[in-house]
C-alpha cells in the first residue's frame, strides 16, 4: 500500500501537482484581494464580508479546479496507457486507495491555504471582527467535504469516460449552474451539488441599502444536514468510484 | 498544406463531445440571465442594453476564457498522446501552420458560439421579456469587438496547450485569468492583460461604452497580444524539440 502511495506521490511530482495545488488558493486570494472592502467604516465586517464572499468563489472555482485535480490523477494512467502493466504489478484497490488518499490530500491542502489565505488578507487589510474558531472549523469542513464530493464526482467521470473532457464540461457547467443558484430562491440551492458552498456558508446579507450603498451581515446557524448530506453524497461517490475502477474492462 | 491542416484540425470536431459544451453553457446562461432580468426590472430598466448587460456578465468575464480553453485543449489532446508529437512535425507543413489551423478552427468556433450567444440574446428578449423592436446596432458591434478581444486569449490558450502535456490546466489557466482580467479592468490596466479584452469588447455590464473614444488603443492592444503570441508560438515550435 505504502509502495502504491509512494508512487503517486512520484508522479504527482513530476506533473507539478504543488502547483497547481496553488493555483486555487492563488485565485482565491486575487479575487479577495479585489473584492475585499476598504476603508475605515469596513474594519468593523471585513472579515464577514470575506466570509461571506468565499462560499460564491468556491461555488466558481472549485468545481473547475476538481476536474483538473480529479482528471489529471487518472488521466496519467489513460494517456500512457499503462493500466494493464499497473494492474498486473498491484492490486486495483491498492491504486484506487492510493489515488483517493493523493487526491484528498491535494484537496485538503487548497482548503487549508485558502483558508490561510483569507485571514491573512483580512489581517492585512486590519479588520477587526476576526471569526471565531469554530466559524472557522465549520468553513473549512463544508469547504473540505464539498470539495471532496466533486473531486470524487469528477473522478468517477474520467474513469467511466477514459477522458478528461467529459470532467471539465461538467465542471464548467457545475460552476455556471452553482453560481447562479446563490441568486436564485434557497431551495433551488439544495439541488445543485456544485453550489453546495453557498447554502452551506454561515456568513450571510442581512441587507443592502442601494441609495446609502450600506450592507450589513449576519451570521446565521450552521447548516449541519446539509454538511451531512455532503459528506453521505461524497462516500457515495467515493464507494460508486472504487466500483467503476474494479468492473471496468482494460 | 494550411488548408489541408485546417480541413484535419476540422474534422477532429466531427460528433465530438465539445457542442454539447458548445450548447449547454451558452443556454445555461441565458436562460439564468433571463430570469435575472426579470426579477430586477425596476432597478434596470426595460431595453434591450440592460437584456445585453445581463446576457454577457458572467459569459465574458468566466466562461468564455473557459470555453475557448477546451476547445484549444481538445485539439492539443491529440498531438500529446503517444508520438504524435514526432509524427506531426515530421508532416511536409511549416510547423507554424500547425498552429494556424487550430487556430483558425478555434475561431470559427469561437464565432458560432457569439452567434449562438446573440440568437439567444433576440429569442429570450423577444419571446420571454417581450421587449419593443430589435436589439440596437450597438450590441452587434460590441459582439464583433468581443470576438477580436477574444483572438488573443485563443492564441494564448492555444499556446497554454501547446506546451502543457495536460487537458485540465490550461482550462484553470484560463479561469484564473479570467479572474485576473476583473481585476486588471477595474484597475483600468485591462489594455494590457490579454484576457481582459474580450470583457472589454463586449462592454458586459457596464451602463456606458467602456471603449468610447478608446477604440484605437484597444485595436492596437489586441494587435499587439495576437502578433506576439504568433511570435512566440512560431519560435517555440521551431526551436523546441520534441518530448515525446
Amino acid at each position: 500500500m505504502l509502495r502504491s502511495l509512494h508512487a503517486e506521490w512520484q508522479k504527482a511530482r513530476h506533473r507539478h501537482d504543488l502547483l497547481v495545488c496553488l493555483l486555487l488558493p492563488t485565485a482565491v486570494l486575487l479575487w479577495s484581494g479585489y473584492s475585499a472592502p476598504d476603508g475605515a467604516k469596513s474594519l468593523e465586517h471585513g472579515f464577514h464580508a470575506l466570509f461571506y464572499t468565499l462560499p460564491i468563489m468556491n461555488a466558481v472555482l472549485m468545481p473547475v479546479g476538481m476536474a483538473m485535480l480529479a482528471s489529471r490523477l487518472w488521466d496519467v494512467e489513460v494517456k500512457g496507457n499503462t493500466l494493464k502493466l499497473l494492474y498486473t504489478l498491484q492490486s486495483r484497490r491498492h491504486l484506487f486507495v492510493a489515488k483517493a488518499m493523493l487526491g484528498t490530500g491535494e484537496v485538503l491542502l487548497i482548503v487549508v491555504l485558502e483558508l490561510l489565505v483569507v485571514l491573512l488578507l483580512g489581517r492585512y487589510n486590519g479588520y477587526r471582527d476576526f471569526p471565531p474558531a469554530v466559524q472557522l472549523l465549520y468553513l473549512a469542513a463544508c469547504t473540505g467535504i464539498v470539495a471532496l464530493m466533486l473531486f470524487f464526482s469528477e473522478m468517477l467521470l474520467t474513469i467511466l469516460l477514459a477522458n478528461p473532457l467529459p470532467a471539465l464540461c461538467t465542471g464548467i457547467a457545475g460552476a455556471l449552474v452553482g453560481l447562479f443558484s446563490a441568486f436564485l430562491p434557497p431551495i433551488v440551492s439544495y439541488f445543485v451539488p456544485w453550489g453546495y458552498f453557498i447554502p452551506l456558508g454561515s456568513y450571510i446579507l442581512a441587507s443592502w441599502d442601494p441609495d446609502t450603498r450600506v450592507v450589513v451581515y449576519g451570521i446565521r446557524a450552521f447548516n449541519l444536514p446539509l454538511l451531512v448530506w455532503s459528506g453521505v453524497l461524497a462516500v457515495f461517490l467515493f464507494a460508486f468510484t472504487w466500483h467503476a475502477i474494479r468492473q471496468k474492462e482494460v | 498544406m494550411l488548408l489541408r491542416c485546417i480541413r484535419a484540425e476540422n474534422r477532429k470536431l466531427h460528433a465530438s463531445p465539445i457542442w454539447i459544451l458548445f450548447f449547454l453553457l451558452p443556454t445555461i446562461s441565458a436562460a439564468y440571465e433571463t430570469i435575472n432580468y426579470l426579477g430586477n426590472l425596476d432597478l434596470l430598466g426595460v431595453s434591450w442594453y440592460a437584456l445585453w448587460t445581463q446576457h454577457t456578465l458572467f459569459y465574458s468575464l468566466f466562461f468564455f476564457p473557459a470555453m475557448v480553453a477546451i476547445y484549444a485543449s481538445y485539439l492539443w489532446r491529440l498531438e500529446h498522446m503517444g508520438h504524435n508529437w514526432n509524427l506531426i512535425l515530421s508532416a511536409p507543413v511549416r510547423p507554424f501552420a500547425l498552429f494556424f489551423a487550430k487556430f483558425v478552427v478555434v475561431v470559427k468556433l469561437v464565432l458560432l458560439t457569439q452567434c449562438f450567444i446573440f440568437f439567444l440574446y433576440c429569442f429570450c428578449g423577444k419571446v420571454f421579456a417581450t421587449l419593443p423592436g430589435w436589439p440596437p446596432a450597438e450590441t452587434f458591434f460590441f459582439l464583433m469587438r468581443g470576438v477580436l478581444g477574444g483572438l488573443s486569449v485563443v492564441a494564448l490558450q492555444l499556446v497554454f496547450s501547446m506546451l502543457i502535456r495536460s487537458f485540465a490546466v490550461p482550462v484553470f489557466i484560463a479561469l484564473f485569468g479570467g479572474i485576473v482580467g476583473i481585476v486588471s479592468s477595474s484597475k483600468g490596466a485591462g489594455l494590457y492583460w490579454p484576457y481582459s479584452l474580450m470583457q472589454y469588447g463586449m462592454n458586459s455590464n457596464r451602463s456606458e461604452d467602456m471603449l468610447a473614444g478608446n477604440l484605437l488603443p484597444f485595436l492596437l492592444s489586441c494587435a499587439f497580444w495576437l502578433c506576439l503570441l504568433f511570435l512566440l508560438a512560431a519560435w517555440l515550435l521551431n526551436r523546441r524539440d520534441v518530448r515525446s
